[in-house]
Order: structure tokens, then sequence, then C-alpha cells
């Protein structure tokens, strides 16, 4: 009799306890799947941003765009035949 | 339900004792025990109701409220140049959708969400009014992300439902209308529609995923339940084409085409060691990222899908075929006369009487019945064959989206007239990317390879059409056209040797050729010792005194050619004497 008692009140225990898990794994996936969100968020927020820096590289480094800077900003100019020395091997 | 009874027998318990002093109720026990009885089973119908019968349809309506499948979207690839410089790239943008039985019924109360987003209240109270029973309705598609997380803001300030967002994908072309014709164009649902996009819209597209999640009543996503699809971008394709040789291409076409008010024009850049186009433009072009007022006319890739007949720049490939099939030799002289040619009823005619010429000089001075006399010396299904050979009468093979094939007759229905306008380019057609690629073949040393319009990592095997000395003459002798005394002194460049072709072709104006609109097509390659790039020119119908290949098409030829050689950093064949040249040795410990 006193032995079944025992086993009866710890297994009421187990049970107090393992709900009380459950509750505790619940909130701890609510939180971390608030954190995923939140981290694709800003994993999207990072890719608009990484996709529009590539369109203004790209568009900032067009030939027409370089050729007028180095003409005008660093007065650059194509050499003349007789100023090209070829490098032979 | 078990801690209560457990909890029972500890308490205390109903008396039961059966001592004759107690009434024993009999009866009103049986009554409560029934009622009971009866309210239990009531309330296992009742479970079985829901739990049994109508299980699926309960379940379906919770899930329809908190279970939603969201679309996970994926991007579509990018376009790229040979380099890696992008070409079409995919950039997030927000569409901005209603639902029309959700939005306010006051729609002055719209007025701050349709300045922000620049629409005209009076025309959304008319969308609406036609749209007023629908459950869903575009307010702005292609929204700046910036702007759309301001109108999600608004609208949760100003308390106005029914408003929602989609993620989308715009596509922009940095390049803009220097490579328009090639790369092409999406619609707005990022489907390919035009050039490249259409031909690898397959590997290009974004296959967007699909997951199902469970939202709460103010519908932020709370779980992931599964995932349905997984998303997949799309694929990345690097194109054959150089975007500085493209831009330098498109800029010297653009500049042709305006000074002669021209109706178009076309050009063509090959590398001859491999076959891929480096650079493709025509002229009219279009902004590829504004579309909508662009003309049909103006969005033709004319190097592929327009036909011409090739006129004089046809006669290397007749020199070839008489000295490839054995009719003349190259030092043969033909006696070109007064320069006129009767074949039966019809006549061949030179601009000059050249006399007896020979090969140099009828490619030089282009003589058409020195090109002739060569063609009708060949028997016509030998001449035909070495013409299919060169890739006329095929579609190159480049995947290209409405590619023409050109025409090429069977050689059993040509006659003999016909058999000699060959010679010099009329009565067939090609296309400017086919005469380009069949020169190539020339700067080849006689090998074909097939053009393409994408990146080639791996050498490609070709395929010999011409003789190697054959290609090695005609050089030499097309070397000739851009010497002074040549058809286009303009197209030659300092330091280069530079083989070319003039073609001056009178245009079929409603079934006629006319004496007044012409192509003026000029097609060179440099270095002419050892090429490596075939440069093709072509003008459509210059207005003005001058017409002349030689003065429209070839200047243009000689400075991208120029800056292409430039680039490439080619040394020069023919080094200017005063220019210093420096050896290696002097340079040892600097280079290594």
């Amino acid at each position: 009799m006193e032995g079944r008692a025992i086993v009866t009140a710890l297994l009421a225990l187990a049970v107090i306890a393992s709900a009380l898990a459950v509750v505790y794994v619940k909130y701890q996936g609510r939180r971390l799947f608030a954190q995923v969100e939140q981290q694709r968020r800003e994993q999207d927020a990072l890719d608009v941003e990484w996709r529009n820096l590539q369109l203004e590289r790209s568009t900032l480094t067009t030939s027409a765009r370089v050729e007028g800077l180095a003409r005008k900003a660093m007065h650059m100019r194509r050499p003349k035949a007789n100023e090209i020395i070829v490098v032979r091997p | 339900m078990r801690k209560k009874a457990k909890s029972h027998p500890g308490g205390p318990k109903p008396s039961l004792d059966r001592s004759s002093s107690t009434p024993r109720y009999r009866a009103r026990r049986w009554v409560v025990l029934g009622l009971f009885a009866l309210a239990g089973l009531g309330l296992v119908a009742r479970a079985i109701e829901h739990q049994v019968v109508e299980r699926d349809f309960l379940r379906g309506e919770g899930d329809r409220r908190a279970i939603r499948s969201v679309e996970m979207p994926a991007h579509r690839g990018v376009i790229t140049d040979r380099r890696g410089e992008k070409l079409a790239v995919s950039a997030p943008v927000v569409s901005i959708s209603a639902d029309p039985r959700e939005l306010p019924r006051d729609t002055a109360k719209l007025l701050p969400l349709t300045q922000l987003l620049g629409l005209d209240l009076e025309d959304l109270r008319r969308r609406l009014a036609r749209n007023g029973h629908r459950a869903f309705m575009y307010l702005k598609r292609g929204v700046d992300p910036a702007l759309a997380s301001q109108v999600g803001e608004l609208a949760r300030s100003e308390e106005i439902d029914g408003i929602d967002f989609q993620r989308e994908y715009h596509r922009f072309y940095p390049s803009g209308e220097v490579a328009a014709h090639l790369v092409g164009l999406t619609n707005i649902d990022d489907e390919g529609i035009e050039g490249m996009e259409l031909a690898f819209d397959e590997r290009l597209r974004a296959h967007p995923g699909k997951k199902r999640v469970i939202r709460d009543g103010r519908r932020r996503v709370v779980d992931d339940i599964e995932l349905i699809e997984a998303p997949r971008d799309g694929q990345d394709v690097a194109l054959s084409i150089d975007r500085r040789l493209q831009f330098i291409a498109y800029r010297e076409l653009k500049k042709a085409v305006d000074h002669y008010h021209a109706r178009g024009g076309s050009l063509v850049l090959l590398d001859v060691r491999s076959g891929e186009v480096l650079a493709l433009v025509n002229q009219p072009s279009y902004n590829p990222n504004n579309p909508r007022g662009a003309r049909r006319s103006a969005m033709r890739n004319r190097a592929l899908t327009d036909v011409l007949e090739p006129g004089s720049t046809m006669k290397p490939f007749t020199v070839a075929a008489a000295l490839d099939l054995g009719a003349t030799r190259p030092d043969a002289i033909i006696d070109t006369g007064s320069g006129v040619l009767r074949v039966g009823r019809d006549r061949v005619t030179d601009h000059h009487p050249l006399g007896r010429i020979d090969l140099a000089t009828l490619l030089a001075k282009s003589s058409n019945v020195g090109a002739a006399k060569l063609a009708l010396a060949l028997d016509r299904e030998a001449f035909h064959d070495y013409l299919a050979a060169l890739g006329f009468g095929h579609t190159t093979g480049v995947d290209y989206p409405g590619e023409v094939r050109g025409r090429l007759a069977p050689a059993r229905v040509w006659r003999r007239f016909e058999q000699a306008t060959m010679a010099y380019g009329y009565g067939l057609s090609v296309t400017p990317l086919q005469l380009a690629s069949a020169y190539a073949v020339i700067a080849a040393d006689g090998v074909r390879r097939a053009p393409s319009l994408l990146r080639r990592d791996a050498p490609v095997e070709g395929k010999r059409v011409m003789k190697e000395e054959t290609a090695r003459l005609l050089r030499r002798l097309m070397e000739g056209v851009t010497r002074p005394g040549g058809t286009a002194p303009a197209a030659a460049i300092p330091g280069f040797h530079v083989a070319g072709k003039t073609g001056t072709a009178r245009k079929l104006v409603d079934g006629r050729y006319s004496s007044r609109h012409f192509r003026s097509t000029f097609v060179g390659m440099a270095p002419a010792t050892r090429p490596r790039y075939v440069l093709l020119v072509m003008i459509d119908d210059p207005k003005g005194r001058k017409y002349y290949a030689g003065d429209v098409a070839a200047p243009v030829f000689s400075r991208v050619m120029a800056e292409t050689l430039r680039l490439m950093n080619i040394a020069p064949d023919r080094p200017d004497p005063s220019a210093p040249t420096l050896r290696l040795a002097a340079l040892d410990g600097v280079t290594k």
C-alpha cells in the first residue's frame, strides 16, 4: 500500500513537471520562431539592398559615364599611334 | 480528469450503508442516474457528431481562419556579359493590392494614400466602382519597397483596412538601349517576351516556393507548419558580348545612322577564334526599362531578323568558290571588257570599264562582271553547296527567337542570270549575322565555327569549308580594299593590316531595285595577317549625297575595330616604323 502511494505521488509529480515542460518548450518555440522571422526579414532587407547596390554599381560603371569622367574630370585621352610602345616578347 | 478521479477515494464517501432506518429512495435514484446517463449520452453523441460526422467541415473552417499558404519569393536569374557585368537584374519591388470590400466606404479617407502613391483619387473611385464586388484589385504594381512600407504605416495609422502587399520582382536593365535587342525584355509578370530573356526563359525563370503557416487574428504569421515547395532562384546566363565593346559599337553606329539620316543600321562583332558574338547592336533602339513608348520597328533585332541582299560583300565568296572548285587560279587575269556582260537577255554591268583585271583588282574595284564571269564558270550545284556550307540559307544556330535563315534558292531552280547575279550578291538574302559569320571563315583560315550569343568556356571544333591557302589569299586580296585606291580607304586602322569588302546594294522597293535607296555594308577583319575579330557594319538607306559603303560604313568599322583592338590588347601587325618598340629583355623583372 505504502509503495503504491509513493509511486502514485511520483507519477503525479512527473505529470505536473511534464505539463510545465510542455508550456516552457512551446514558449521557447514561439520565441525562436519570432527570432527566425525577424532574421528572415533582415535577410530580405539585405537582399533588397544588395540587389539595389548591384544595380547602382552597374549603372555607375557604364562605359558612357566612365569615359565621360575620364575625359572631363581627369583630362585623359587616347594615345596617338606613335605614342604607343609595343612590348615584344 | 485523472486528478479529480484520484481525489475521490480520499474524500468522504456518500453513505451507502444498508440500515433499515434510512429510506432508500430507490425510484428517485434511478431517475437521477437516468438523467445523468442521458446527459452523458447527449455529450457523447455531440462529441461523435463533431469528431466524426462534421470533422472535415470543422477542421476546414478552423484552418481557413488560421492556416494560410503563403508564397516564398524567388528571383529571376541575372543576365551578364562575358565578364560578369550585369545586363539584366531583378530587384524586389512591392505590388500594393486592395480588397475593395474591406476598404473604407468613405473614399475620402483614401486621399493621403493616393497622394503617397501618386494615384488619382477620382480614377481610383472609378476603378473601385467597377471592381467593388471583387476581393482583389491592384492599387499599384512595382512600387519601391521603402515606399511600400510607408504605405503600410499610413494604412495602420489611418486605420485603412483591406490593403495588402505582394513581393514581386522588377527587371532592370542597367545598360539600357545599348544592349536592348540582344538581352530582350520581360513582361510585368517577370516572364521573358523578347530576345535572350525569351530564349532562355526556362533557365532564367524563378520558381517561387510555397509554405503553410498559421496566422493570428491580426494576420501575423505565428508558426510555420510545413514547406510545400522550396523556392528556387533562376539560373544566371552569361552572354558572349562584352559590355565595353557593345557600348563603343552602339555609340559609333548611332552616330553614323543619325549623321546620314539613315533608316537604321546593324553591327556585328565576332571573335574569330571562338565564334562568339562580342557586340551586336542595331539602330533604332529602345529603352528596355521603359518599353511602353517603343515602336515595334525599334524593337527588332535587325542583325538577326532582317534579311538583306549582300551585294558586293558576296564577291569574296564567289572568288573563293572559283578558286576552291578549280575554276580559276590565284594568278588568273579576267577580261571584263567594256564593263558589260550579256547573260541571255539580261546584262551585268560595272560602274567603270576595268578591262583585263586580276583577282585583287576584282575585289578592290568591286567588278560585277568579273565576279559574274567566275560564277558562270562554276557548276551551279557545286556553287550552291559551297555557299550553303558557309552558312547561307541556314539559321546560324544561335538560339535567338525569330532568327531568320535568309534565302538561298536550290540550285535546280537557278537560271543562268541568277547564277551570275548571285556572284555579286543579288538573288539571295542573308542576315547580317550570317554574313559576318561567313567572313569569319575567311578570317579563321577556312574553318567555320557556328556563332554563339552565349559565352563559350571551352574551345569549339570548327569545320573546314574553305581551303587554307584560299582563305589566306583572299585576306591578302581584300587588304587592297582598305588601301588608297580601294573602295574603302576609310576602313584603314593605323598600325594594323585590315582586310574587308564594301557592298552598296540597291534596295528592293515595291519589287524593283531602287536607284535611290541603298544598303551600305562594310565587313572586315583585323589584324589581317592573323585575324582576331570580324566586324560587319550595315547602314540601311543613308540619305544625302554620300551613300557608298566606303564613305558611310567604313569609317564606323575603322573606329569600332580600332577601339576593339586597343581594348583587347592586340599587338599591331603593321607598326609605325617611327614608334618606339621595347624588347622584353629590357623589362625583365618588371613583368615577372
